[in-house]
């Protein structure tokens, strides 16, 4: 079930692929944010490796897959994967049409970004965007966006490589 | 979030980005992750890879909290001590080496630290064999560098209008990608760079030149001669622009370009990254580097793998290369080595550890994780982070450095300083207190003349070390680190896709590398940056180091060099 009300988090993790040097500084960050369960995917274009971050749908495609419930979008807007639930059968990879979740299992579960929802809602940014050397990652919601003219790539949703469909 | 604890410094790069250690959020563990300090004028709270895993060491499972002695007559089998016995044992093992003792010490621990063990060796056990590790690309730059060079911190480095930067600065040390790349927006900072092939930096720059794996040095000599000015170390005397140019790899087109970004500039900068096995001949492009800057009004940030390695050039005054120390005990004229807080094990190739532990009567092993050294020595003495025992750094500008202490540290485990003097006590001495060289001037300005380049190979591809691998030097951390290990568990060999296909490889499949006599299974990465006639793989993997060549200098090390290498399928998976 799609959760239609407004979030209470509004903000996205936006990539600004002019900026991103391929330090995966971000990934590390998540990684050890998140007991050892990284959420920040790469997709490698010809250029080098840039991250991949959920988009935290309106209507989560993951959510609707998941057989088993793992997966719901909470009131904040933030789409979570409960890890006493999940089974890691991989419906969640294959649904998502931005390839942000990560194929590889770990520790027997598919990873999931949370958006670092606790920091979030206290007032502070995902540890990916914290950290972030080059100051590509931002946290921005839609109204900074459009003020700042800023061109998202994300109206395609075709193809198969995982960076090209942002 | 939960509260944070005071901060400390990450040593793993000479940038010293501030860190601090908050408890887990998710609470329940006494694990620690890293919290940024996000008023810092460098960093403004930014973390690289390499800062995320400080914390990490606090609770390693291989963190060593015990002392250990070996049970005779048994290979690695160990018993734990009270760290009181193992100093009175390890004590007694070096009063009997005397001067057939050697003494290695990590360059990486506060200046202070690696002092008192100097002064340990010489006054205690009375050995001349004392040795720093350092990184071979930062001793060598550290030597290269003329000790007048103006110098610039990262903090300062968005006042420059045109930036020349030599190496992956922006893999190997992504902090300082942030204040040029906002400078590069907002004030039009002009990026020129240099490396063996496109690297991070590449996209954001408008002069790029690829040199050969060696040309660096040659290239900025061309570049001092085009700008009216010699190149340090007399190597270049009476040789043409054009000549340099051709020995950097790179057209007399390509260094006029940097030349003319140079000239234009007002407050020009130069940022020299060297990767071991990717850049070769560094003293000579340090040299030439410093050259440039002082004739120019340039100004030159040196960036260095280990946090203090302009400490450790102080503090290690005469001492000799540590690989003196590491040639004695293949010579087994050295038969006692005590490794503080070097995993020396990890330097040499696996098949070459059984001869040298033969070698050795007693292995003293100072560590902070369990690592190779300690598995193969008589002594395990635990040892204590510089984040739990505070210290004194210099900064890549010879700055002092206060690293503050965050937590204590666990069990038995003792500072380097705190372990030499528990060893000079159980040895019926007491260390005087050492005076600290003030600065590493005394080491620098001595360039090694490069040599001359190799022949490009007929049959093999020319191996170049990656620079873009969550690298801790050495590979002493990368494998046992978590998320190093978890980025790349097994070394990749990056390619060229029509190179993987002219060779009948399998583009995601495993390879042997074979290279220097050496050989290594490695995972295939096709790769559109590496050129062809080249790859890259890290030399931060036990296995992986030895194929690469090593260049010895007079009486100052040596340096990891480019090697000619063959890959072929995986014969035995």
């Amino acid at each position: 079930m799609s959760e239609t009300a407004e979030p209470t988090i509004r903000e996205r993790v936006i990539l600004d692929m002019d900026r991103c040097v391929g330090c995966r500084s971000c990934a590390a960050a998540c990684f050890y944010s998140h007991r050892g369960m990284p959420n920040v995917a790469y997709g490698v274009i010809r250029e080098g490796a840039l991250p991949v971050i959920c988009r935290q749908c309106e209507d989560p495609a993951c959510v609707e897959a998941c057989p088993v419930d793992a997966l719901r979008r909470e009131p904040s807007g933030v789409v979570r994967r409960s890890r006493m639930l999940c089974i890691g059968c991989g419906s969640c990879v294959y649904a998502c049409p931005f390839g942000v979740i990560h194929p590889d299992l770990e520790q027997h579960q598919v990873a999931k970004c949370d958006m670092c929802e606790e920091r979030v809602l206290a007032g502070g940014v995902p540890h990916c965007v914290s950290t972030c050397t080059s100051g590509a990652l931002r946290f921005e919601n839609a109204e900074s966006l459009e003020k700042n003219k800023v061109l998202l790539l994300s109206g395609r949703t075709s193809g198969e490589h995982a960076f090209r469909r942002r | 979030m939960s509260e944070s604890v005071t901060g400390t410094r990450c040593l793993f790069c000479s940038l010293m980005c501030p860190v601090a250690f908050a408890q887990d959020p998710s609470g329940g563990t006494e694990e620690m992750i890293a919290h940024y300090v996000a008023d810092d004028p460098v960093t403004g709270g930014r973390l690289c890879f390499r800062g995320h895993a400080l914390p990490e060491m606090a609770t390693h499972p291989l963190r060593l909290t015990n002392a250990e002695l070996r049970v005779p007559g048994q290979t690695q089998r160990k018993t734990p001590v009270s760290v009181h016995e193992a100093l009175e044992a390890a004590a007694s093992r070096l009063m009997e080496a005397g001067g057939r003792a050697a003494v290695l010490v990590d360059g990486n621990l506060p200046t202070e630290d690696i002092a008192c063990a100097i002064q340990f060796a010489g006054e205690v056990v009375k050995t001349k064999r004392v040795g720093v590790y350092l990184p071979d690309s930062d001793a060598a730059m550290c030597r290269g560098m003329n000790p007048d060079t103006p110098l610039i911190s990262p903090a300062e480095i968005a006042g420059s209008d045109v930036i020349l930067i030599m190496g992956d600065a922006f893999a190997t040390h992504p902090v300082v990608s942030s204040a040029i790349l906002e400078a590069r927006v907002a004030r039009k900072l002009r990026i020129v760079a240099g490396d063996c092939m496109p690297n991070h930096v590449a996209p954001f720059a408008e002069t790029f030149v690829i040199t050969r794996p060696d040309g660096a040095a040659a290239l900025l000599a061309a570049l001092c001669k085009q700008l009216g000015c010699e190149p340090g170390g007399n190597w270049a005397a009476g040789r043409e622009i054009a000549e340099l140019a051709e020995t950097a790899g790179a057209a007399a087109a390509d260094v006029k370009a940097l030349a003319d970004a140079i000239t234009g500039a007002k407050s020009p900068a130069i940022v020299l990254a060297p990767v071991p096995g990717r850049m070769s001949n560094v003293s000579a492009a340090a040299a030439a580097a410093s050259s440039l800057c002082t004739a120019r009004g340039a100004r030159l940030m040196p960036l260095f793998r280990y946090g203090n390695a302009v400490g450790a050039v102080a503090a290690m005054g005469a001492s000799r290369p540590w690989q003196d120390c590491l040639q004695a005990v293949r010579d087994r004229t050295a038969d006692t080595l005590l490794a503080v807080g070097v995993d020396i094990l990890r330097l040499v190739p696996a098949k070459e550890i059984a001869s040298l532990r033969r070698g050795l009567q007693t292995l003293i092993a100072a560590s902070l994780l369990r690592n190779r050294t300690a598995a193969h020595a008589d002594i395990v003495l635990p040892m204590a982070a510089t984040f739990e025992t505070g210290g004194t750094a210099q900064s890549a500008n010879g700055k002092g450095v206060e690293i503050n202490a965050v937590m204590p540290p666990p069990g038995g485990a003792l500072s380097a300083r705190d372990l030499c003097a528990g060893l000079a006590s159980a040895m019926g001495r007491a260390l005087s207190a050492g005076s600290q060289p003030a600065t590493a001037a005394s080491y620098q300005g001595r360039p090694d003349a490069p040599a001359a380049p190799a022949s490009s190979p007929e049959i093999g591809l020319q191996l170049v070390a990656r620079s873009d691998v969550p690298d801790f030097d050495t590979g002493a951390l990368s494998r046992l680190m978590a998320w190093p290990a978890f980025a790349e568990p097994m070394p990749e060999l990056h390619m060229n896709a029509s190179e993987v296909k002219r060779r009948g490889l399998a583009p995601r499949g495993r390879a042997t590398l074979r290279a220097n006599g050496q050989e290594a299974v490695v995972q295939l990465c096709v790769d559109a940056n590496v050129p062809e006639g080249m790859a890259a793989v890290s030399e931060a993997f036990e296995e992986t180091r030895p194929l690469f060549r090593e260049r010895r200098l007079d009486g100052a090390g040596i340096e990891l060099c480019w090697s000619e290498a063959d890959v072929t399928a995986e014969t035995n998976p």
